[in-house]
Order: structure tokens, then C-alpha cells, then sequence
């Protein structure tokens, strides 16, 4: 039935009206204008997201791409491994594994993956892709030959934005004499994934944001992300001009991201798309000015839709170079393909096996991530894949501060007119996680399915980020901000973490949650408790709309050093 | 040399006896005081309401964020808000309440804030203003589902919401307005606050309701 689901998800990068906000309210200036007004002339009326529009058949001479879902055979011995990753009194505590020696010991074997290659030529299917940690192989046929061997009918669909993409009418099948290999057919549905961006006028410089979220002691301290590398996911160009401008105008080391194109590289360099690509840039780096950024990028608009996120992350955990991930995109989880839920979380599964932590934006429409999609769902939802349990959700808020930087307090991000707020709630998919515990966690909402956001940090546009985009100083806001921010303070923590001895963080969730339980006389935390998410209240301890809270960060790192060091 | 010249000279330390009788009457003292305080905590515990998980605690931030508004307080009611003065102008005030005109880019509308006493409660502050708006004909509830506002309140305090729609006649002819309703009470005070704006200037992503998001979010309880 999720194959029925998928179709009403839309394409949508980026929003209307990030800069005419802006513009209106600051009154700025022509330079700003040509980029802005190109928004600020196409605001949704309200009520217009109805939904892509059926088109016809695809035609079967039309070549696509998409992703075959391997089997893992030790799915079980990979559950157990996981959780004793993080448990210390297990004997695989901390010792994870690189993608190759995860293919090993989880994925199918060489001789089965043999054969299933063999057959998908002999079916007229070629493999364009393989990864080591056997996740997945993206694979490429026609439509004619997918609807054959899948038993699917492909169909053109046209989003509200006018694109025109490819979904099945019903979810594929495995053929038999590929199922001893793959479990699923991902990415078939062409819709990608939407980002979580936005604006406002006035906004958190470099030194702001370090000093008020207590970056600054570890700067003091000449630990500033030096010898870690942040990768972040992307399906848009970044700009190099644009982040040239934000080192000039905040007096910054020169921000040079490595270029990491997946699938060919992303294509997409609208204003909007850009922006969000942008930010994540300039978030990470104004918080880790010395880390290296590692910018992972694939084409979003392509007919393999919305599984290049599995593809980008599986191509991060083969090569080896980071231990933090930053993802601002993600769709509702309810109306993403389960199979393309099963391709991201074997990839999120084997980077926490490799000790990678991957922030993940938990949305910007509160506790109804699928009303981005659709103004008439007021279902409760969250997003994917922020709602994975090998995710650390990032969830939004609204920030207090004095004029000279210092903290006053933090409330839950609610824009009830807007339609937006931190997002957060219930997985549909994932259970609660074992070590998703603690003060506040198990509370009158609880299911016992997996709860997000797990952190928060400053994402209402009003509290928004100084960013540089389309050649000028603007401000964005976000749980898009607030993701990148979260990965590159503990991209400083890591660093922190080494020089004091303490081991890889790995993935972090469930040491974040072992330390907000049992907090310092300086929190590693600022518990938010005001405010909500449109419907969840910001509470005392853990609560749906901001997770654990905001980090202070340098109190933070103390407490991960102790953690690590037990 | 000269400012340690300068200094009181020290008085002297006295004899024996003295530091004797000072240290008894000290440890006396301190005795005194433990046990005024274990009195104190026996007798009459410290009142602590500790914050309920599950629930809403706390007092709201009183500093704005990171923008600098302009205030305005009831002296009625003693509510206060906040407001971007480039955008927005006081229109009309009162000891209950302010309406504010709103002027973004061309977009333009009002926010009215209004007080009202303990007894009525939010559904009826929101029925009274809509009631009492002036120079709109037509008014009907809004029935468009994807205008329903989810997750209604004002000054992070849990609420009800409604939105409407209806006609303003000028002297340039009729225009259809959307307005929205937005109110919440702290139990001893309910404020209401209602967005008027031309339906094509108004809706979830338009500047008027960015700045009315702002201005609600903004109000402050009276203590």
C-alpha cells in the first residue's frame, strides 16, 4: 500500500518565500533583490499543494535508475553487533568496522551475489554500482524491461512544480531467481527529496552562535575541528563564491569543500537548492572553522528519486573519510516507499557499524512533517530519514539571547500561522530504540515506537543563521541549520574527545542519551521547556518537539571525554 | 611605599583571653544559626513544585530573541508584546489592546491583540473579536481544511485557533481578507490575537503571517 502512498508525495526544494522574508522585513537592498523577488513573486497561495498529476504510462524505451535492495543475511548477528557498539560491557564495545569487513560478515556472500548479477544481465538489467559493504547494487533498464521483470506498471507523473517524474502503480516484486539476493526494489518512485530551509532577517553570526551555545572554551582551547572531516549530504552545487563571501564578511579560514559527486553529481543549482547547500557549508564551518568539509553530492531530480541518499551514505561509509555526517533533506516518512526505507537504513546501519554518527534534519512543519506535502494532512508524521534509530534527529528551536552573545533561553520553535515548527513524533516504522531512555522520554505520547527528534538548536527563522547566498549576506533558519550545526560541534567534540585520550565517538545517540540522564552540575544540555511543535509541548527532560535540547557544547565535550574514558 | 604609608594601621590583636571569648561567641553563633535552620527546614519544609515531565514548565523567556522589537504593554491586563517597528505601526490602541498595521513590501494588514478578563475564556475572546471587527461584510468560518490552524495559542501557552474569511469594502471596491484567530489564557488573563489581510497577501507562507507569528509568539504574561 505504500506503493499507492508514494504518489502523493511532492517535489519541493526550497521555499518561496526564504528571501522575500527577508527582503520585506529588512527592507534590503537591490543586490539582494534579483535573487529574492525571483521567490518572492511565486508564493503558494494557500491550499495549492494538491498532489502530483497523473500523466500516462512511462514510455518503455525510457531508461532508468534505480536501486536493488541486497538481502543481509546476518541480520540478526548485525542487530546484536550494533548494540553491543555501544554497550560497554559487551565485547564488540567501540570496535566497528569498516564497509568492507560489514559486507563480510553481514551482507550476502560473493556466490550469491555472482549469480544474482548474472541474471539481472541475462534479464537486461545492468549494474552501475556496487558497494562494498553490500547494501545495495544501483542497477539501470528501461521501463519496459523493469515493469517486465518487476511486475510494476511505471507512470509519468507531474508535480505541482512542474516536473515530471516516473512512480510505480503498485510497490515490485522480487522475481525468484533474484530474492536469495535482494529484498526490495528501491528508488523507482522518481519523487526526491524535500529540504528544510528557511529565513528571517536578523540572524547568528559565527561569534554569536559559538559564544552562545558555549563553543568558545574549546576555541580558547585552539580545538576548533582540526584533523576531523564533516561530510554533508547533498543534492544541489554549493557555490564557492558565495562561501568565499561568508568567510570575508566574518573573517574566516578559507572554506574550500572537497567535491564528491555520486551518481554523476548533483545538477541542481537553483537559487533555493543552492541556499540549503550553501548553509550546511557555512554552518559546519563557522563551528568548526579548522574541520574539513567533504561535500557528497547526486543528482535529485533524477529517475532514481529518492534513493541517492542510501547511495550517498553507503559511498560516505566505503570510503572512510569522516565520522559525522550532516543531512538537511528528508521526506515524510509515511509516504516514502518502504523499500527505499530499507535501502537508507542498511546504509545508515552499516555507518554506525563503521562509528559514523548522521545528523538529519527532523523537518520544519512541527509534528506534521507529510502537511509539506499536502496543506490537508494534518496527520501527525515525521520525517525520513530522520526518523531512522541509526539517525541522530535534529529537531528546531527559537533562540533568547543578549546582544553580547550570552544565552537566555530557548523555546520550542511554533509558527502555528506559517504552518511550521521544530519537527518531531512518533516513527511509523522503527521501534524505540533500547537506548532511547531517560528523564521525560517514556511519556503520555509514547507508542513504544522510535521518538524524535533526539537534539535541538536554533532553527526559527526569526533566531535564524547568518548565511551568504546568491552574493549577499541573508539569514536562513531551519532545522537545516540546526543539523549542520549539531554535526560540526561534535565534529569539535571529537577533536576535544582525542586530545584527551577518549576513543571514537561513534555513533552518538545513545551516549547523548546516557549523558543527558545523568546530568553535571554544568549541563551538557539547555533543556528546553516552553513552547511546542504545533502539538507536542516542549517539557521538562526528553519531549517530542526539542529531544534532549540544545547543546553547551564545551560542557558537552567534557562529559563525552568522561563517557568515553569509563 | 607611600600608599601602604597611607593604610589605617591594623588594630591591635588583644590578649588571650579575648581571642577565647571570640571564639566561643563565634562557635555559639554558628551553632545558633544550624539550628534555626534545621528549625526552619523541620518545621516548615521548603515549598519546591518540582516541573511535571509530560507537561508544559515555566516561565516563557522574558529578553526577545536575537531581532530587537518594540514593546507594547496593556495597563489593563498587563500583558505585553513585541513587534518589528520597521514593519509594523501602532494603529490603534487602548488600555486592552493594540491593533497594529503591518506593511511588508506592498503586503499589508493588521494584527489586533486584545485582552480580556479571567472569565472568558479563549473560544469566546476569538467570538467577541470577530464579532467586533469593523468594515468586513461577508464573514464566514473558513471552511478550507488546509486552512485550519493546528497547534493554536498565544505566548506559548496552548490555545484555540480559527481561521474566517469575508469582504472589505473600500472606496476601490470589494476585496476578500483572510483572517485568522488566535487565543490563550494563563487563567487569570485571556488574550486574543485576529490577522486581517487580503486573501492574496495572506496564507501559511506570506509575510503578514510571518510578522503575526512573531507579534503572538511574542506576548508576554503578566506575572
Amino acid at each position: 500500500m505504500r506503493g499507492e502512498a508514494t504518489r502523493g508525495r511532492t517535489w519541493r526544494v526550497g521555499r518561496g518565500w526564504v528571501a522575500w522574508r527577508l527582503l520585506a522585513l529588512l527592507g534590503v537592498c537591490a543586490v539582494l533583490g534579483a535573487w529574492g523577488f525571483a521567490h518572492a513573486r511565486a508564493p503558494r497561495a494557500r491550499g495549492d499543494r494538491t498532489g502530483p498529476v497523473l500523466l500516462g504510462a512511462t514510455d518503455p524505451r525510457t531508461t532508468i535508475d534505480f536501486t536493488l535492495v541486497l538481502r543481509l543475511p546476518g541480520q540478526a548477528h548485525l542487530t546484536r553487533f550494533l548494540n553491543q557498539l555501544t554497550d560497554p560491557a559487551a565485547p564488540n564495545y567501540r570496535h566497528f568496522i569498516d564497509a568492507a569487513a560489514f559486507g563480510a560478515r553481514f551482507g550476502v556472500s560473493h556466490s550469491v551475489l555472482n549469480r544474482a548479477s548474472a541474471q539481472l544481465a541475462r534479464d537486461g538489467i545492468q549494474v552501475t554500482a556496487s558497494y562494498p559493504q553490500r547494501t545495495a547494487l544501483d542497477v539501470r533498464a528501461t521501463a519496459g524491461t523493469i515493469d517486465r521483470v518487476f511486475g510494476i506498471r511505471l507512470m509519468d507523473w507531474r508535480s505541482e512544480s512542474r516536473r515530471v517524474f516516473h512512480a510505480p502503480l503498485r510497490a515490485a516484486t522480487v522475481p525468484a531467481d533474484l530474492s536469495r539476493a535482494v529484498s526490495a526494489v528501491a528508488g523507482l518512485d522518481g519523487t526526491t527529496f524535500v529540504t528544510d530551509d528557511s529565513a528571517a532577517i536578523q540572524g547568528l553570526t559565527p561569534v554569536s552562535a559559538r559564544s552562545v551555545y558555549e563553543i568558545d572554551p574549546l576555541l580558547a582551547q585552539h580545538v576548533n575541528g582540526q584533523g576531523e572531516n564533516i561530510a554533508v549530504v547533498e543534492f544541489a552545487q554549493f557555490d564557492q563564491s558565495d562561501l568565499d563571501g561568508f568567510d570575508q564578511q566574518f573573517n574566516l579560514p578559507d572554506i574550500s569543500p572537497r567535491n564528491i559527486a555520486v551518481d554523476g553529481g548533483a545538477t541542481d543549482d537553483s537559487p533555493a537548492s543552492v541556499a540549503e547547500a550553501n548553509l550546511d557549508l557555512e554552518v559546519a564551518h563557522e563551528i568548526a572553522p579548522a574541520a574539513g568539509l567533504l561535500d557528497y553530492n547526486a543528482p535529485q531530480a533524477t529517475s532514481s528519486g529518492a534513493d541517492t541518499f542510501g547511495a550517498i551514505l553507503d559511498r560516505i561509509t566505503a570510503d572512510g573519510q569522516t565520522r559525522i555526517v550532516s543531512d538537511s533533506w528528508g521526506s515524510c516518512e509515511a509516504d516514502t516507499p518502504r523499500a527505499d526505507i530499507q535501502r537508507d537504513e542498511q546504509a545508515l546501519e552499516a555507518a554506525a557499524a563503521r562509528g559514523i554518527s548522521v545528523f538529519v534534519a527532523a523537518g520544519d512543519t512541527g509534528a506534521y512533517t507529510c502537511q509539506d506535502a499536502a496543506d490537508t494532512n494534518h496527520s501527525l508524521s515525521v520525517s525520513w530519514p530522520s526518523s531512522s534509530p541509526f539517525a541522530v534527529s535534529v529537531g528546531g528551536t527559537s533562540l533568547s539571547m543578549t546582544t553580547n552573545g550570552a544565552y537566555v533561553g530557548e523555546t520550542a520553535w511554533n509558527d502555528t500561522l506559517e504552518q511550521m515548527g521544530g519537527g518531531g513524533g512518533l516513527s511509523l516504522d522503527y521501534s524505540r530504540p533500547a537506548w532511547q531512555v531517560g528523564p521525560g522520554v517514556t511519556n503520555r505520547f509514547s507508542t513504544g515506537m522510535r521518538q524524535l527528534p533526539d537534539v535541538a538548536a536554533a532553527a526559527d527563522p526569526w533566531s535564524g543563521w547568518d548565511t551568504y547566498t546568491g552574493g549577499a549576506m541573508t539569514v536562513a533558519g531551519g532545522t537545516s541549520a540546526a543539523t549542520p550545526f549539531w554535526a560540526a560541534s561534535m565534529a569539535v567534540v571529537a577533536e576535544y574527545a582525542g586530545h584527551h585520550g577518549a576513543r571514537q565517538l561513534g555513533f552518538v545517540d545513545p551516549m547523548l542519551y546516557a549523558l543527558a540522564a545523568h546530568p553535571q552540575q554544568a549541563p551538557a544540555f539547555h533543556d528546553i521547556t516552553m513552547g511546542g511543535n504545533r502539538y507536542y509541548p516542549a517539557t521538562p527532560g526528553w519531549d517530542f518537539a526539542t529531544g534532549l535540547g540544545s547543546p553547551e557544547v564545551a560542557n558537552l565535550a567534557r562529559d563525552v571525554v568522561a563517557y568515553l574514558k569509563r | 611605599m607611600s600608599l601602604l604609608a597611607e593604610r589605617a594601621p591594623r588594630a591591635p590583636s588583644g590578649g588571650g583571653l579575648g581571642k577565647l571569648v571570640l571564639h566561643v561567641f563565634g562557635f555559639l553563633f554558628l551553632v545558633l544559626i544550624g539550628l534555626s535552620i534545621l528549625t526552619n527546614l523541620l518545621v516548615a519544609p521548603v515549598v519546591f513544585v518540582p516541573c511535571t515531565s509530560g507537561q508544559p514548565c515555566g516561565a516563557p523567556p522574558t529578553v526577545p530573541a536575537v531581532i530587537r522589537e518594540t514593546a507594547w504593554r496593556s495597563s489593563r491586563y498587563g500583558f505585553s508584546l513585541e513587534y518589528p517597528a520597521s514593519v509594523v505601526k501602532v494603529s490603534q490602541q487602548a488600555p486592552s489592546g493594540v491593533v497594529l498595521a503591518v506593511d511588508v513590501t506592498g503586503t499589508s494588514g493588521a494584527v489586533t491583540v486584545q485582552g480580556f478578563g479571567a472569565g472568558t475564556t479563549p473560544a469566546e475572546a476569538i467570538s467577541d473579536q470577530i464579532r467586533r471587527l469593523s468594515g468586513v461584510s461577508q464573514l464566514a468560518g473558513d471552511t478550507n481544511p488546509a486552512h485550519q490552524l493546528l497547534g493554536a495559542g498565544v505566548g506559548y501557552l496552548a490555545g484555540a485557533g480559527r481561521t474566517y474569511v469575508g469582504d472589505v469594502t473600500s472606496p476601490q471596491g470589494s476585496q476578500p481578507v483572510s483572517i485568522a484567530s488566535e487565543a490563550a489564557s494563563n487563567g487569570r488573563v485571556t488574550v486574543v490575537a485576529t490577522v486581517v489581510g487580503a486573501t492574496s497577501d495572506s496564507g501559511y507562507r506570506s509575510a503578514l503571517y510571518a510578522v503575526a507569528d512573531l507579534i503572538i509568539n511574542s506576548v508576554r504574561w503578566p506575572r
